[in-house]
């Protein structure tokens, strides 16, 4: 599927489609997420590890708020005829914003780990890069499907209260199956499990959102 | 030729006429879009599913009291209708900028201010619902046979006004920042500061009341009698700081500052007025709460019923027939006369005094001389070992706390006072009888059998006293539950005298009841401070 041309096509279109994302409201929502982890961490003591797991959820959830707005790409009506995949540039949009996400989430770390003070060492790490992978992937699948349907490239908008509405029905989901679990809480490895489940479906959606053209779509030709 | 530039008095009012009549239109038109907006009507299915499904499940809790269930609303409107309204009111200012039409509005009869006075005023339609919806709620839970505590008009109206608020901060901020990020995040940071505000009630600060929602002032239902919320005063706060908002946005699109500037300080002096307000307390309800924890008994009403006598909150007082319903349960698997004298009484306490927060005051005799005083309280109301039940019903773990000190006064002979911990026979009777009694109370039991490690505590955390029952004792009376339930019942009947003598071991009973009991424990560990 991926060609030759189309990597010498990616090549060429790299830089000017980071440069043409629309990155003010992806590092607002990354600075404001920072801040959740960064302003206890200047004006509170040493917090419980299980205080610093909520703080890193809610500075994840901003993220994610943000993540959709690399969709946005007002140039679409004047691309959609080029031999390029669509899929292409999006590509190349998500591979920048994901390094910006993954130096913007070690230092959260690196921050919460201060918040939590010696008691740090305790906190889950591994689970919690799990749970932020799954936030942004899920983002991702869920502001592709929107990107399928949306002509003039508004993503972000429609991305960010959906994000939110999916946020607020995970939380009510029952024990049984539940997603965001307290620190400590001895269902934290199952619904750890759960999560990496959520990593790959979201995965899978995300990846034939943004390829599938469509079956048996009968094309025009001359 | 020379033009007539100043347009005569007549065509001036007709132009204002013009004008009142487009802001109107312009209201009705936007007013439609943010009701029908998928973002709206998503909040409010979201809003009314959940609270549909905690009252219609099986199983579910029909004893709300109202004045703290309407906090609970307070905090899930500003969650969910008051973020949606955010960012619909954002997105339609926005909306111009979005679609790249700014420069053609311009151009249009109705100037900015006007404009953006059409969009504030059409934040009153999800205001207008939310306060539907929310009395249709609050009607509902006050419809309840089991409902307790009564409501306060300013508190039903509250969550329309944190709408109003975020609806009009949603159109400030677009005016301010076009961007559409803006209004989520501040959503989330809003849920994040109520959050912390209604967590931080239990340290004792109150800085919540400046947030659009008004927290409880204590983690627990009190009687009305003792609620101390400054509804009223929140609400001109919230007004005042709605007003607020108008003014920056007026300003913000071309009001003339001789217009804006006083309207805007007379704004603020609401705020800051209905503001500072919120923070005095009423004396006199404090030291009713002070009184009232001591001795509930002056301001309650006791009825008898089959020859019990129960003593209430006067807005509790629907939940009797509840209580009577456990009593009876667990009374009904004891052989006759067990109660003994004096006769069964059960008398409602709350803890509406040094609830602990992060101080609070433990320890041996700290317990013994409130079990003392309620003793003390408990006579001279002319009810001796009455009962103790809490402000808190319609769960399972309640109902089990409850069924728990019914025991103990059956057991016993005295009621649950200060704490208490129980060993021997006589702890594993209890459990057994509280597992009994009901559905409700066996599923209560498992539910703080999970929940504790070392002793089981059959703890109502309303109030402040405790039955602990030791692990081990807990275990064989939680292996009785298993067994049939008729051959259990026809030896704790045939030898109660000895199940409920101080004397006879765990050992003893378990042989005689034909359960398990685990090994005994290194006498350094066993509990300590058993009751005698």
């Amino acid at each position: 599927m991926v060609g030759r041309a189309t990597l010498a096509v990616a090549g060429a279109v790299a830089v000017p489609v980071v440069r043409a994302a629309r990155w003010t409201p992806v590092l607002a929502a990354l600075l404001v997420g920072y801040a959740m982890v960064g302003v206890p961490a200047v004006v509170s003591g040493p917090s419980d590890p299980a205080t610093v797991v909520v703080l890193l959820r809610l500075a994840v959830l901003c993220a994610g708020l943000g993540v959709g707005f690399l969709f946005d790409d007002p140039g679409r009506p004047t691309t959609a005829t080029l031999p390029t995949p669509a899929w292409l540039p999006l590509a190349l949009r998500v591979a920048g914003g994901g390094i910006v996400l993954a130096g913007w989430w070690w230092g959260t770390l690196v921050t919460a780990g201060a918040v939590a003070g010696p008691a740090g060492v305790v906190l889950p790490r591994r689970d919690l890069t799990l749970e932020a992978v799954t936030v942004v992937v899920a983002v991702l699948a869920l502001a592709a499907l929107i990107w399928r349907r949306s002509a003039r490239g508004g993503v972000g908008l429609v991305a960010a209260p959906a994000f939110l509405a999916v946020v607020f029905l995970a939380a009510l989901l029952p024990e049984r199956v539940a997603l965001l679990v307290p620190f400590d809480d001895s269902v934290w490895a199952a619904a750890h499990d759960r999560w990496m489940v959520t990593l790959v479906a979201a995965t899978a959606v995300a990846l034939v959102a943004a390829t599938w053209s469509g079956l048996g779509k009968a094309r025009f030709t001359v | 030729m020379t033009a007539l530039l100043s347009a005569p008095p007549a065509l001036a009012a007709e132009a204002a006429a013009t004008r009142r009549q487009a802001m109107l239109a312009l209201t009705r038109f936007e007013a439609i879009r943010m009701l029908r907006h998928p973002i709206t009507v998503a909040a409010f299915l979201l809003y009314l599913g959940p609270w549909v499904w905690t009252l219609t499940r099986p199983g579910a809790d029909r004893y709300p009291v109202l004045p703290s269930d309407v906090v609970t609303l307070q905090m899930a409107a500003m969650l969910l209708l008051g973020g949606a309204t955010l960012v619909v009111a954002n997105l339609a200012v926005l909306r111009e900028h979005r679609h790249r039409t700014d420069a053609v509005s311009d151009l249009l009869v109705l100037p900015p201010p006007w404009r953006t006075g059409a969009f504030l005023l059409a934040i009153l339609a999800p205001a207008a619902l939310t306060l539907v919806v929310v009395g249709g709620q609050v009607a509902t839970l006050a419809a309840l046979p089991g409902r307790a505590g009564t409501v306060n008009l300013f508190d039903v109206a509250i969550p329309a006004a944190i709408v109003a608020v975020l609806g009009a901060a949603g159109a400030l901020l677009a005016q301010v920042v076009r961007s559409p990020i803006v209004a989520p995040l501040t959503a989330v940071l809003l849920a994040a500061a109520g959050f912390v505000a209604i967590a931080s009630v239990a340290t004792g600060t109150s800085w919540g009341r400046l947030l659009p929602l008004l927290p409880d002032d204590l983690p627990i239902a009190i009687p009305s009698v003792l609620v101390d919320r400054p509804s009223g005063r929140h609400l001109a706060y919230l007004a005042g700081v709605i007003a607020v908002l108008v003014v920056l946005g007026l300003f913000r699109s071309g009001t003339r500052a001789r217009v804006a500037l006083p309207a805007l300080a007379a704004a603020l002096a609401v705020t800051v007025a209905g503001g500072a307000a919120q923070f005095v307390r009423d004396d006199a309800v404090l030291a009713a709460r002070v009184t009232t924890t001591d001795n509930p008994a002056p301001v309650q009403t006791c009825s008898s019923r089959e020859g019990v006598t129960y003593c209430a909150f006067d807005d509790f007082t629907s939940w009797i027939p509840a209580w009577e319903g456990v009593l009876r349960d667990v009374v009904r698997l004891t052989p006759p006369g067990a109660a003994g004298s004096p006769p069964l009484a059960v008398r409602q306490w709350v803890w509406a005094d040094g609830y602990p927060t992060f101080g609070g005051t433990f320890g041996p005799e700290v317990a013994e001389a409130r079990a003392r005083s309620q003793r003390a309280t408990d006579t001279a109301a002319g009810t001796p070992e009455a009962i103790p039940v809490g402000t808190s019903w319609g769960d399972n773990t309640t109902a089990a706390a409850f069924a728990g000190g019914v025991a103990f006064r059956l057991v016993m002979g005295r009621a649950v006072a200060g704490d208490s911990t129980l060993c021997g026979a006589r702890g594993a009777l209890v459990v057994w009888l509280t597992g009994k009694a009901n559905s409700r109370t066996a599923a209560g039991l498992r539910q703080l059998d999970n929940q504790s490690s070392g002793s089981l505590a059959l703890v109502d955390y309303t109030i402040d006293n405790a039955l602990y029952v030791d692990d081990r004792d807990a275990a064989v009376g939680l292996a009785m539950l298993d067994r049939p339930a008729a051959e259990i019942a026809s030896v704790v009947t045939a030898h109660w005298a000895e199940l409920t003598s101080p004397e006879t071991t765990i050992e003893q009973a378990a042989s005689l009841l034909g359960v398990p009991v685990g090994p005994a424990p290194d006498p350094a560990f066993a509990n300590v401070g058993c009751e005698s």
